[in-house]
Parts: structure tokens; sequence; C-alpha cells
């Protein structure tokens, strides 16, 4: 395998919240309760809730190191990233963060953590070794979402209330571009050869497609959809489909990345928000805010095979070893 | 790096810092003086008036952030901040301003304020913005295609507050206490399209303080709910003897922002107030932008200071996203892009009166604590409405306006 397709499937388990999985162990899905003040543990396998970590107040953002040995998550009201070992299933730490943090992203080798400071309308990046911010850039108005490029080159930063998304060249800390995308951008998900990039616009009911090499929007794929308000987005590890929570319109959309279609709408929860994909793809996982659980869908049946109930205001998935 | 909330909030007789106020004071004969140094040019004509102090924090706070978010395209937006001494000075300076280059003209604190802008908007080709009148007239047998609003309708108000009342509340019969026939015919005509009955329909006279010979036509007719369209320093009188007399008719308080309504602690304000913006509101970021309004000024964002700045945020949107001539933008306006105006819905104009749909609020007297509610006499109790936007307005009427 070349370096490069390493790289590429190293960003891909890191962004799709995997790691190695030991030998003999079953993948567990982390959820963030936003009201609960804790994560739930789902075994993905048996589709069932095994545990649940307290962590701190205002648990929302995800994100696991490519080990799998430790769990980040952005605490809202204690200004923190509080990192959980996920062995022992308790808070070891917490990294200053800012005001109020939201979302967050590793770097393909877990040396960094990328987070957007809303308050400050900059984004950061953060030494995860040494626990502080090493460098900060400005962006645009209410910056929220963060995800990195499979080569881990690029880093894109939502901003809701402008409306942009301010490309950040890694080394050195820079923005290089802004993209003007629809209404209310909130995540990014790369394409796995890191060609495409596709940004949710909650207000806009739409997504953004940009073409990462150009630093240009492409194309706009527009939900037709009663009340759907794209949130989270994930794109399948063939890099066939993107699947895009729809909030309150109480569906996930899956997207031809082929021809940027909607191909169809699978009901799930409600007010799906967070997503995550099994390393095989096989299954997808949404965390739905208003019913407090996890729906677990089979992607290649195109439905919901089970519902597990989660905690207090279900936000962010990621999903493990 | 120097977070941009740690400034020192300004204040409302602070000094105008950043370079883009700089024109502010300045005459538009002045303003024309430097052509080709923006790409758009916005002015604020806001005379002196009860809602003034909001729409202009509005501003700049609008202004700062669409410029901000056109310099990031490599474009600049520059506000004209002409003095305005008095109304009938608006339609020169207005005229002036045109002539020098300004295209979009923001304002409107009062209904003869806007009805002046919309003229010299219409004659002149250019757009305006209303960002305070909530006459319905303006929106109706006066409307133009000039004229975008971004303030609530009267309609909208007593709207959001009768679809509360039928739907929610299930009362139908209703009375009518004010001394404004434009409410006396929104309330009219609210009653007939929800199928409300107006059981009686009481004059105010302004500054009395004896409300008894109305409250006795109240207590003889009984009804469910009663409209107060009252000038606010009448209604703490009202409210007193009101509950002294122990009427049991729901309340519900009629004022054009949260700027207007009465100075009462929550002991003694009563009923329901439909307002268009709250600074106690959370959701879908609304708690961002209520924050950043506070840091800045440190007074609340209210529903004047939120159409101003909204006025401002959809103009820099459609610099870059149509173009910078007032047709472009009317153009832009006019295709329903969605609006974000954290309100967790995409906002749009109607294209019969160029009217934002957009959801209101219904206010009651804070339960909190004295010294709890945040400066304020009232909480947010309900979204209205929760389903489609058009819900809160009248059917149309064939003397409406169709643009």
């Amino acid at each position: 395998m070349k370096r490069g397709t390493l790289v590429a499937a190293a960003w891909w388990a890191v962004s799709a919240g995997l790691a190695v999985r030991p030998a003999g162990a079953q993948p567990l899905a982390y959820v963030s309760n936003e009201w609960a003040n804790e994560i739930t543990v789902i075994d993905v396998a048996t589709k069932t809730a095994v545990a649940t970590i307290p962590v701190g107040k205002r648990p929302r953002g995800l994100g696991l190191s490519p080990d799998g040995h430790h769990l980040y998550t952005a605490l809202g009201s204690e200004d923190a990233i509080a990192i959980v070992d996920t062995a022992e299933r308790k808070v070891i730490g917490k990294i200053p963060a800012g005001s109020d943090p939201e979302m967050f992203a590793l770097s393909p080798d877990g040396s960094r953590i990328y987070a957007s400071n809303e308050d400050a309308n900059s984004a950061s990046a953060i030494d995860v070794r040494a626990r502080r911010v090493i460098a900060s850039v400005p962006v645009g108005i209410e910056p929220e979402g963060v995800a990195v490029s499979p080569d881990g080159k690029w880093i894109y930063v939502t901003s809701e209330s402008t409306h942009t998304v301010s490309v950040i060249q890694n080394r050195p800390f820079k923005v290089v571009a802004t993209l003007l995308v629809a209404s209310r951008p909130r995540e990014t998900a790369f394409t796995p050869d890191g060609s495409r990039a596709y940004v949710t616009a909650e207000i806009g009911g739409a997504i953004s497609v940009i073409d990462v090499r150009k630093k240009a929007v492409i194309g706009t794929i527009r939900l037709e959809r009663e009340g759907a308000r794209p949130k989270g987005v994930v794109v399948h590890p063939n890099g066939k489909r993107a699947y895009v929570s729809t909030g309150s319109g109480n569906e996930v959309a899956v997207i031809d990345t082929e021809t940027d279609r909607v191909l169809t709408y699978i009901p799930v929860g409600r007010r799906p928000w967070g997503l995550a994909l099994t390393r095989d793809g096989r299954f997808l996982l949404t965390a739905n805010g208003v019913s407090e659980d996890v729906s677990i869908i089979d992607t290649e049946a195109g439905r919901v095979v089970a519902t597990v109930a989660a905690g207090k205001g279900a936000w962010g998935v990621v999903v493990g070893p | 790096m120097k977070p941009r909330g740690h400034r020192h909030p300004e204040t409302q007789a602070g000094a105008l810092s950043r370079r883009r106020f700089l024109f502010g004071g300045l005459s538009a004969g002045l303003l024309a003086d430097r052509p080709g140094r923006a790409d758009l040019r916005i002015a604020l004509l806001n005379p002196p008036g009860p809602l003034a102090p909001s729409i202009l924090r509005g501003a700049k706070m609008g202004i700062t952030e669409a410029d901000s978010l056109a310099q990031m395209f490599g474009k600049r937006i520059e506000l004209a901040l002409p003095s305005v001494p008095g109304p009938e000075r608006l339609a020169s300076v207005a005229s002036d301003l045109l002539k020098g280059g300004v295209t979009v003209l923001v304002g409107g604190g009062d209904e003869p304020a806007a009805e002046v802008l919309r003229e010299v908007a219409r004659e002149g080709r250019a757009l305006f913005l209303n960002v305070g009148s909530v006459s319905d007239r303006m929106r109706m047998e006066r409307c133009d295609r000039h004229t975008f609003h971004l303030h609530a309708s009267l309609q909208m108000y007593v709207g959001a507050a009768g679809f509360w009342l039928v739907e929610e509340k299930k009362l139908r019969r209703w009375a009518v206490l004010t001394e404004s026939d434009e409410v006396r015919r929104a309330v009219i005509a609210l009653a007939e399209a929800r199928g409300a009955t107006l059981v009686e329909d009481a004059l105010a006279v302004s500054g009395t303080s004896d409300w008894r010979p109305p409250l006795e036509r109240l207590r003889a007719a009984a009804p469910e709910a009663l409209w107060l369209g009252l000038r606010a320093g009448d209604v703490p009188g009202f409210l007193q003897q009101y509950a002294q007399a122990g009427l049991a008719g729901e309340l519900v308080g009629l004022t054009p922002d949260a700027v207007g309504l009465p100075k009462l602690d929550g002991a003694a304000l009563s009923g329901v107030w439909p307002l268009m913006w709250h600074h106690t509101l959370e959701k879908y970021s609304a708690r961002d932008l209520n924050s950043r309004h506070r840091r800045r000024f440190a007074e609340p964002l209210d529903g004047a200071s939120w159409s101003s700045w909204a006025a401002f945020k959809l103009v820099g949107e459609a610099l870059l996203r149509a173009g910078t001539t007032p047709q472009a933008i009317l153009e832009y306006f006019e295709s329903d892009p969605p609006f974000d105006g954290h309100k967790g819905r995409p906002l749009t104009f109607r294209k019969r009166d160029h009217q934002l749909r957009q959801p209101m609020y219904l206010a009651q007297a804070s339960k909190a604590p004295p010294g709890e509610s945040d400066a304020s006499p009232v909480e947010v109790i309900a979204e209205v409405p929760r389903g489609d936007l058009d819900a809160i307005f009248l059917p149309p009427r064939d003397e409406g306006c169709s643009i």
C-alpha cells in the first residue's frame, strides 16, 4: 500500500471516529448527551447501550484518537475539551478550549485538535500532548464545524452567520481561501480521496459541494423536503454515498456522490444531528436529540434496524474500534 | 489574539470609533465627494424617536458584520449616517444621498418616516428597507416594489397573538380597547378570519386616569380575551384598575416593540405581549446574536435592533450573491433567498407585499425573582407559529397590495 493510501486510510478512520480495533473486540459507539452531561457507550454489534460516562457540562462535539484509547468531547459550559480514557471509561484530563467550544477535529496522526472558537470568531490548533493552543486564525462569524482533509493539509471551518467556509492551510496555520456557501453552514465531510467536500447548510436546506483542489464551490444539492435542516454529514468509505442528517426533518438524506443527487430519505428518530459510520460502512448511526436515542441504519438495506436509547439531548456520535 | 468580545461595550453616547462610521454626521454632499470607494453604499436615516437608539445599535452591528463578510471577498460596504434632526428634512436628505451614490435606504422608525423613505426610494429607483414601522397601510394600499419590510407588521403582532388565543387557548370571545383605528381594524379582521366574535369594541381615551367606564362595559360583555392597544404611558394605570376590577379575560397587550413595553415589574405586569425578538431567546444561535449585541453595546437586543441588524445582513449577502445595483438586490430579495435571522427557519419576503415572514414570540410577566430576570419584565413563553409562517397573516383582501 502506498504511503498516501495509508495516510488516507488513517484519516478516514479518525474522521469517522474509528481506530485500530483490537482483535476480538466489538465496535463501540460514543454518543454525547448535551443536557445529561454524559457519554452513552453503545455496542454496535449487539445494538445495546453498555455504559454511560459522566464527562462534564454540555458535551457536544466528539473525536477519537487514532489508537482509540482516547475520546475527546467539547464541554460547552466548561470552556474545555475533555479527554476520556476509553478503556477506563473516565475523564483523565481537560484541555482549555476557549469560550463555549462546540466542534473540533483531530489531525490524522492525532497530535493536534483543530477547534472553532465561536465567541472569538477564530479557529485554533491545539497541541494535544502539550494541551495548549499553538496557533489561531480569524475566520467568519460564529465558526462551527471543523473538518480535516484526508491528507491532513487542509482544515475547513464553517461559519454560520457569514455562510462561509474558511480553508485553512495546516502548516503554516493560515487561511488561504474563503468560500461562500449556502445559508448557515454547519458541518463538512471530505470524500476518502480528498477531492471533494460536502458542506451542510441548515437554513439554506442544502449541501454545498466543494472542489478541494480548486478551492471552489462547484454545486449545490437542495433537499426538497419540508422541514429539512441539514446538519451532520459523513461519506461512505467507498466514496459513493454521502449521508446527511436533516434535523427537524427527522430523516437522513442519501446522496449519490457521482451525480450529487439525493437518492432517498431514511426516516430516523427525532432531530438527528450527529452521524457516524462503522469502519466497513455497513452501519450508519444517528444521534437523535429530541427522541434521545440513536438510530442504527443498515446502509445496504437503507433502513433503520435498531434504535438504542441514549441520554437527554443526544448530539454527536463517533464509532470506535 | 485578542478576542473581539473583550472590547469595551459601545454606549449610546459612545464615539463611533470604527473607520466605517467616519461618515456619520456628514452631509450627503460630502459622501458624494468620495466616489468609487465602496462597492455598495447604504444609508441609515434615523430621525429622533422611541426606536431610534435601537435601530442605530442594530445598524452598527449589522454594518460591521456585513462589511466583514464583504471584505472576505475583496468588497466593501459603506454606511452613511446623515444627521436627520427631524422628519421635515428627511426627504431632502434621502434624495441627496441617492444622488451621492447611495443605493439602499434603511430606516422608518415610525409610519411618517417610512412613508417618506418609501416615496424617495420609489422615485429614485433605489431600495428602502423598513426597520421600524408596523403600519399595515404601508404593506397594503401604500405598498411599493422598492420597499421591503424587515420589521413585523401590526397584522403579524395581532396574528401571532390571535393564533395563540384560538389554537392554544381556545378563546374566541374577544374585546378590544384602543384609540388606534389600525389596531381596531386588525383585530376585527383577525376575528373574522379566525372565527372569533368581537363582543366589545371600546374606545380608549389616552391620558385618562379613570378606566371605570370601559371596564364596566367589559364586565358586561365578559370577553374571554381583551386586546389592549394603549399608549405605553396609559398601560400601568389600566392594568392596575383591570386587576382591581377582578375581570377574568385574558389580556393581550400590543406594543410595536419590546422598547414600548410598560416599565413594570413582574408583579404589576399582566397579559401576553407579542414581540418579534427578545434578548432572552437562546435557540437557533439566538443566544450568540444576543451575546454579540450585549458585549458591544451593554444593552439587550430588541426587535427594532434585530430588524436593523437583519437589513444590513441581508444587503451584505445580496452584494455577494447578486450584485450591487438596486435592481439586482431587489430581484435577489424577490427570489426567495433563505435568510438566516437566527430564528431557526429560512425567512423569505412575501411576494405580494415584501413583508419578511418570520416567527413571532409571545411574552408574559417574568416569573423569575426580581434581579434575576436580566433586566426584563417579561419572558418568552411561545414561538408563533410553529408551522407555516403564513399562518399569522390575514387572508389577502381586495384592497391589499399586489406587487
